[in-house]
């Protein structure tokens, strides 16, 4: 049975447990396990709990001294409810300080709750798009040699598959493209796109929310031109109209029918499976979160495509009487006979089977499971702190309530005024949660990786509220009771005598229980600043780290041209005098922009990665078998002086490296260290793309994989010898680079007003995003830690406040033996400097072990970094000192007489 | 105790009524009473736990049911599990209360809110 079941069954009174309380538990436990087997098991297994806390309620009432059957009250009426809340109102607005801080507490254990519950919600809890996922795998190629195990499958070995698997009901393919949309009216766009085998949506269960899905005929190689376009792009572009289908858009150029629109569910996990992938990742590289607004069919041709090149990613859907296992032994016999047909092309290939909902969820899962965790923590120590902060007050309101009691309030009158209290409170406390968790949900999903499976479709929606309303519910009746029970367990009279003999050191177990809760809050709060701490060193020592090239200043913009307007083609290479004449047009007007100073076209901006390609010095062909494949980069000859990339040694290259003349190449210091080691590589002959090529010149590392990783071997091409048909336009200017993004656009427009420009931002962001997973995880720990230590500050204060109150009477003696004020203010100090002292040291400790998670996440800082741990620990004993000061100079403020009094 | 005393006790609530009902065919522990009271009120009533063993200790206080030596078969058993059977008291309390509720149905009739029970 649940913990909160159990939990619920504590709260009856003792007698009742002692007489009912096992075959309650054994019926309670029936019961949850019944609840559980139905098709609607949470309301079930709510209401269960509601019940159980009612009847523990009901209990306690008829528990009290009171005789059995309590005379029939009032009826309570609308106008005495306004009065108690209107007093309720007025009696929290008399202790300020108290009121801010419950408020405070419960809204951050609410907001917290409900932010991160929503967004597993979202992300976990909602059913999945796709119709039973769990017979749908992932049917990736692995490569023995390079230990890669997700690689994406060539069309021909698909189409093998396809003819004999009997494990798989379903195989289908897809690919991500990306597109130009040239609309009738507007700017152009570059849109994400997805190419789906036929098969591919019905497998998976997607239906178009208008007009059908591809025919088997349209996925054929050399059919008719036809799209599907996404739900969104639907209501962006055509106001949700059904006249778009059959109605044609031009995407690079070429018209095609649009027979159906898909609903926005329907890219459900591509970006997890691509991002998963060795390689051919396409629009996931981004990076960003995307949409997939078109859909385009496959048309793979197992005839014309190559076995060696591996574009297509396979899912397939299970047989009924099929397993993963199954499957996977099957794959792998298909593997190895294929591996014998093809010893060539597929050489050490194998098969590895996933099941998709892990390859989407793998990632995230376990994370978001531990923030859960944290924030049930988060709840518990503000419970815990709420409850303190409470009794605390309770103890001092205890004559308040004697009086009320004496004057004739009957006991019924004062729990409910306690619970009207407790019920102001919560609502507070929930609107201030609320506030908080919208205002956190925004930030979390601002900056939340794209991994994040459905992660734009989180929100505060209806269910999330009914679970923060129940929390809130449970959290203000059990604490609205605290005081009730407090009263009504005395009954008026022993209320009196209890005050009276206020000073004897009651329940000190209990003090010890507050205390130690104390010192949890406070070394996990140690614990969490640590952590962001560590982080925040990190990303100042990233931002420390040359890149290599220069981004302050630079303006990026992509672009692609489309083949159909710029012929590509293999036979003309190198001259592809159409894309040549655009690149250069474009060059020379922005770099008569006002402010500009350099402009350079480049195949990848220097935040890219781009592709490798396996080299072979002349000389030494033997060596190269082991040799990594080098990125290869190309870009015009002003693109050192632009990005502002050191020459090391040689020469740069100029416009004269014309198609005619040798072909030259640069290479980069760690492809010189790698491939060159101590020999001098200027004047060595690479082989590449066919052509021999002379290394003229060194250049300094770009850290083109961003700041924390080192750069890999690369070798630069002068587009002036191999063209390139799209890339970055990169443009230096003296001011704001954001400034010039208009111009520029407006530029491209005139040279080419098809041609969409995408990636349109100062570079400076583009190596900030590349530090994002950082950031996002030093935030959530960072707003942890924060509220952690608000809690743990909040709970030092509760409980030495309720101490300063417990101890009135003992303090006034010592006052009226001679002790001054200020050896009784170090005494409350001592008391908070001792849980500081113990909440510190098990932080600490913990700090030290748990650091090391954060791994490849540090950058140039140590996990026991002392200089963090140092600024930590004086931060928290800061805290501490403060948090302790309020109740120590109540204590020295006491009058003795006054307090020996009380 | 007096016939009056019981009248006091009436009406009863309806979630002590359906369990009297249901001990009125024997004795039962209290996870069978749960059961019995859903499916004999077709579903209307559902006792949680908490309420259950409410109003059990209340019906063993007022002396209409009281804990049963016998048990079924110790085989099938737990030691944990009561059992609870009607007391003569609860059995005359139960037909005062289903009397009343026939009473309540004639009148039903009566006043054409029911059809007649068709005589054979």
């Amino acid at each position: 049975m649940s913990f909160l079941a159990r939990l619920l069954l504590r709260l009856y009174p003792a007698a009742f447990r002692a007489e009912f309380g096992d075959e309650l538990a054994q019926v309670a436990r029936d019961a949850w396990h019944d609840a559980g087997r139905g098709p609607r098991s949470w309301p079930a297994r709510c209401s269960l709990l509601l019940d159980l806390l009612r009847g523990a309620m009901t209990e306690r009432l008829a528990a009290s001294p009171s005789p059995p059957i309590p005379p029939r009250q009032p009826r309570l009426t609308m106008r005495d409810l306004l009065m108690e809340f209107r007093y309720a109102f007025r009696s929290l607005a008399r202790t300020p300080g108290f009121s801010v801080a419950v408020i405070l507490t419960l809204g951050l254990g609410i907001g917290a709750n409900t932010a991160i519950f929503s967004v597993v919600d979202g992300v976990l809890l909602r059913p999945a798009p796709f119709q039973a996922m769990e017979s749908l795998t992932m049917v990736w190629e692995t490569d023995r040699k390079s230990g890669t195990f997700r690689e994406p499958a060539s069309i021909p070995d698909y189409f093998d598959l396809v003819a004999r698997t009997k494990q798989y009901e379903r195989l289908a393919a897809f690919m991500p493209a990306e597109v130009n949309l040239t609309p009738d009216a507007g700017d152009p766009a570059r849109l994400v796109a997805l190419a789906v085998s036929h098969r591919y949506l019905p497998m998976v269960g997607i239906t178009p929310v208008a007009g059908r899905v591809f025919s088997e005929e349209e996925d054929r190689a050399g059919a008719a031109r036809v799209a599907m376009i996404g739900e969104a792009m639907w209501a962006e572009r055509f106001a949700r109209n059904n006249s778009v289908l059959g109605s044609t858009i031009r995407l690079n150029d070429v018209a095609h029918v649009i027979v159906g629109v898909l609903p926005a569910t329907a890219d459900f996990g591509t970006l997890q499976v691509l991002g998963a992938a060795a390689y051919a990742r396409g629009f996931a590289d981004r990076g960003g979160r995307v949409r997939v607004d078109i859909w385009l069919p496959l048309r793979a041709d197992p005839a014309t495509a190559q076995r060696g090149n591996h574009p297509i990613f396979v899912m397939g859907r299970l047989n009924r009487t099929a397993t993963a296992s199954l499957a996977q032994q099957e794959m792998t016999t298909i593997a190895a006979d294929l591996e014998r047909t093809y010893p060539h092309e597929n050489d050490a290939r194998g098969i590895h089977v996933e099941a998709l909902s892990d390859v989407v969820f793998g990632g995230v899962r376990p994370a978001l499971l531990v923030l859960v965790g944290a924030v049930a923590l988060v709840l518990l120590v503000a419970c815990a702190n709420v409850a303190n902060l409470l009794l605390a007050r309770g103890t001092s309101r205890m004559r308040e309530v004697t009086v009320r009691a004496a004057l004739g309030a009957s006991v019924g009158r004062l729990t409910r005024q306690f619970l009207v209290e407790s019920a102001v409170l919560t609502g507070l406390g929930v609107v201030v949660g609320l506030v908080l968790a919208v205002g956190g949900l925004r930030l979390l999903m601002a900056l939340a990786p794209a991994s994040i499976p459905r992660v734009g479709a989180v929100g505060i929606d209806g269910r999330v509220l009914v679970v923060t309303l129940g929390l809130a519910t449970l959290v203000g009746v059990v604490f609205g009771m605290v005081p009730a029970l407090q009263a009504r367990r005395r009954g008026p009279q022993l209320t009196m005598q209890r005050e009276a003999s206020r000073g004897a050191s009651v329940g000190r177990e209990h003090g010890r229980l507050r205390s130690a809760l104390v010192v949890a809050e406070l070394a996990l709060a140690v614990v969490l600043m640590i952590g962001a701490g560590l982080l925040i060193k990190s990303i100042w020592q990233l931002s420390q780290v040359d890149p290599g090239f220069r981004a302050q200043g630079v303006l990026k913009a992509e672009f692609q041209l489309p083949a159909s307007r710029y012929p590509q083609r293999f036979e003309e290479w190198p001259h592809w005098r159409e894309a040549r004449q655009f690149n250069d047009e474009l060059r020379r007007r922005v770099s008569m922009l006002p402010g500009v100073t350099a402009v350079t076209i480049a195949g990848n901006h220097p935040l890219e990665a781009g592709f490798t390609s396996s080299i072979v010095v002349i000389g030494r062909e033997a060596e190269a078998e082991d040799w990594p494949e080098p990125t290869v980069r190309r870009i015009d000859p002003g693109y050192l002086s632009t990005m502002v990339v050191p020459l090391v040694k040689g020469r740069p290259f100029a416009e004269s490296d014309d198609p005619e003349a040798t072909p030259v190449i640069l290479i980069n210091a760690a492809a010189r260290d790698r491939f060159f080691g101590a020999q001098d590589p200027l004047g060595q002959k690479v082989r590449l793309w066919g052509a021999e090529r002379i290394v003229v010149g060194v250049v300094a590392d770009e850290r083109f994989k961003g700041q924390a990783e080192a750069a890999a071997p690369a070798l630069y091409l002068s587009t002036t010898q191999a063209p390139i048909a799209g890339g970055s336009l990169l443009v230096r200017v003296g001011g704001d680079a954001t400034q010039l993004a208009p111009a520029v656009r407006s530029i491209v427009r005139e040279l080419d007003p098809a041609l969409p420009l995408f990636g349109v931002e100062p570079l400076a962001d583009t190596l900030a995003d590349s530090t994002g997973q950082r950031r996002f995880t030093m935030l959530v720990l960072g707003v942890f830690a924060a509220v952690a230590l608000l809690l743990a500050m909040i709970g030092v204060h509760g409980v030495l406040s309720y101490t300063v109150a417990q101890r009135t009477r003992e303090i006034g003696i010592r006052m009226a033996l001679g002790a001054d004020r200020s050896t009784v203010r170090a005494l409350v100090l001592g008391q908070g400097a001792r849980l500081a002292a113990a909440g510190l040291a098990i932080g600490l400790a913990g700090a030290m072990g748990v650091a090391r998670l954060l791994g490849t996440l540090l950058f140039g800082v140590h996990p026991n970094d002392p200089m963090t741990f140092i600024v930590v620990a004086a931060g928290l004993g800061t805290v501490a000192l403060v948090a302790s000061w309020l109740p120590a100079r109540r204590a020295a403020r006491m009058e003795p007489l006054v307090a020996l009094r009380e | 105790m007096a016939d009056a005393e019981l009248a006091a006790l009436s009406p009863l609530p309806s979630a002590w009524f359906h369990l009297l009902l249901a001990l009125a065919e024997g004795d039962r522990h209290g996870y069978a009473l749960m059961q019995d009271v859903a499916e004999e009120s077709g579903g209307d009533v559902r006792l949680g736990p908490g309420t259950l063993y409410g109003a059990l200790k209340r019906l063993l206080q007022l002396g209409l049911i009281e804990e049963s030596g016998r048990r079924p078969d110790p085989e099938l058993d737990d030691e944990r599990r009561r059992y609870y059977r009607l007391t003569p008291r609860g059995r005359r309390m139960l037909g005062l209360e289903a009397e009343r509720h026939r009473r309540l149905v004639d009148l039903a009739r009566a006043k054409r809110v029911l059809p007649r029970p068709r005589t054979a």
